[in-house]
């Protein structure tokens, strides 16, 4: 079986199929525009959320001592909010995507995401259930405390202790959404920085135009290799790690299974 | 999305999908999974498109596609859909029955890895690189992944009723 075999055998498949897509351009494109019109839409969202609670925040200490509310964040006689108004309309497509961010996958289903990630990749291993793990800031964690620090401002750890060829392992991912759509793009240096690589051994390599992968390489607080994408064009980044458990050596987990992992996670 | 960039997008959809098409479907063996997985990459590049690279774009669309089915297979809900490659209508069938049916079976024996990685290599003529690149493992795990799927084909074309439908890949 040789290259031209190999050709042929992939003819013989096709059998000389000259495939008729069934939907049109028109119907990708078309879905296409819905996709970014949702992004956009929930980006709205949280927007109008935090202008609400900012409102809120400085409505409730001027009401406190009997200061009018401001006009700015209530409309006059209504007290409703205006800023609801305007979001009533649907987004409108921009010409430009520049400044444009983006939303990560609910929580449940990154902790699901991560379980289930584990599972495959070491058969037979002892995991928590989804359910059990949970996010919470990497200032929240022991781990930062102690001078462990997974990425920049906004990222987000959830762990997950497994065993594994009877090993305890703590497995983690982390999550951080791009500041920015443009933030840099998938080159070495951004996904670096967010990738906190200043204070690890890492090693970077491109994946495509708009993804990065890092292997960051933990020596002396928690050692431990960690897997992480930074995802440019869908505006965050993710990573999975191991560390051992009652233990300060590394545990016998390779890059090439948190590679696995990290992919699946979407 | 300025009005240009989706003129090129609708005319780089129209140039590549019917052979990004036939590459789907040889890494999974079903026509209505190579469609979806297609669709998806190409909708997931029309909200990147705006940042994408037209000489990177086919290596976008191959990783999407590529790792879209091998997580299907991951999940293993394909397992339960039985894949005996039925063409899609409107699409011509121009060999004989039989040697279809033996190639399209010697392909579903494959592990998802193995068949994605020859595909990439021997049907794309990607270099080894470029096929780590997009199936996101080292270059010796490809050379190791060519070798086996090469070997195993071999060993099914050594043994007779390679023809038998249905295998999972």
């Amino acid at each position: 079986m040789n290259p031209d075999d190999m050709r042929g055998l992939f003819n013989e498949a096709l059998g000389g199929a000259d495939p008729v897509p069934i939907s049109g351009t028109d119907d990708i494109v078309a879905a296409g525009r819905r996709r970014v019109l949702r992004r956009r839409a929930a980006i709205g969202s949280g927007a109008i959320a935090g202008i609400a609670a900012l409102a809120a925040a400085l409505a409730i200490p001027m009401g406190l001592s009997g200061w009018p509310a401001p006009l700015d964040a209530t409309g006059p006689g209504t007290g409703e909010p205006s800023v609801q108004e305007e979001e009533t309309e649907a987004p409108e497509l921009e010409e430009e995507e520049s400044t444009e961010s983006y939303t990560l996958p609910d929580d449940a289903a990154l902790a699901e995401a991560l379980v289930g990630g584990i599972s495959e990749q070491f058969p037979g291993a002892t995991v928590p259930q989804a359910a059990e793990v949970e996010f919470s800031a990497q200032e929240q964690t022991e781990a930062y405390a102690e001078g462990y620090h997974y990425g920049n401002d906004g990222t987000r750890i959830v762990y997950a202790d497994a065993t594994v060829n009877g090993e305890q392992v703590r497995f983690f991912l982390q999550v951080t959404p791009i500041e920015s759509a443009d933030d840099g793009g998938a080159s070495q240096e951004p996904a670096e920085h967010y990738a906190n690589c200043a204070d690890f051994e890492c090693e970077y390599s491109p994946l495509d135009d708009s993804t990065g992968l890092v292997h960051r390489t933990s020596v002396d607080v928690r050692p431990g290799p960690t897997s992480i994408e930074h995802r440019a064009a869908d505006g965050w980044v993710v990573g999975v790690g191991a560390e051992s458990l009652g233990s300060t050596e590394a545990p016998s987990i390779d890059f090439e299974a948190l590679d696995a992992i990290v992919h699946s996670i979407r | 999305m300025t009005p240009q960039q989706e003129c090129e997008f609708r005319e780089y959809v129209q140039a590549r999908r019917s052979g990004l098409l036939r590459t789907a479907y040889l890494m999974c063996g079903d026509w209505h999974r190579a469609e979806d997985a297609v669709q998806s990459s190409m909708i997931k590049l029309y909200a990147a498109w705006s940042r994408t690279k037209l000489e990177t774009a086919d290596a976008y669309t191959r990783r999407i596609v590529t790792n879209t089915l091998i997580d299907e297979s991951r999940r293993g809900w394909f397992r339960r859909e039985r894949s005996y490659s039925e063409l899609p209508e409107g699409v011509a069938d121009g060999s004989g029955p039989e040697e279809r049916l033996a190639a399209v079976s010697a392909l579903a024996k494959l592990p998802p890895r193995q068949r994605a990685t020859l595909v990439l290599r021997f049907w794309e003529d990607l270099p080894v690189d470029e096929t780590a690149r997009i199936m996101r493992c080292s270059v010796g795990t490809v050379k190791s992944q060519t070798a086996r799927g090469l070997q195993t084909l071999r060993n099914l074309y050594e043994k007779p009723n390679l023809a038998g439908r249905g295998a999972e890949s």
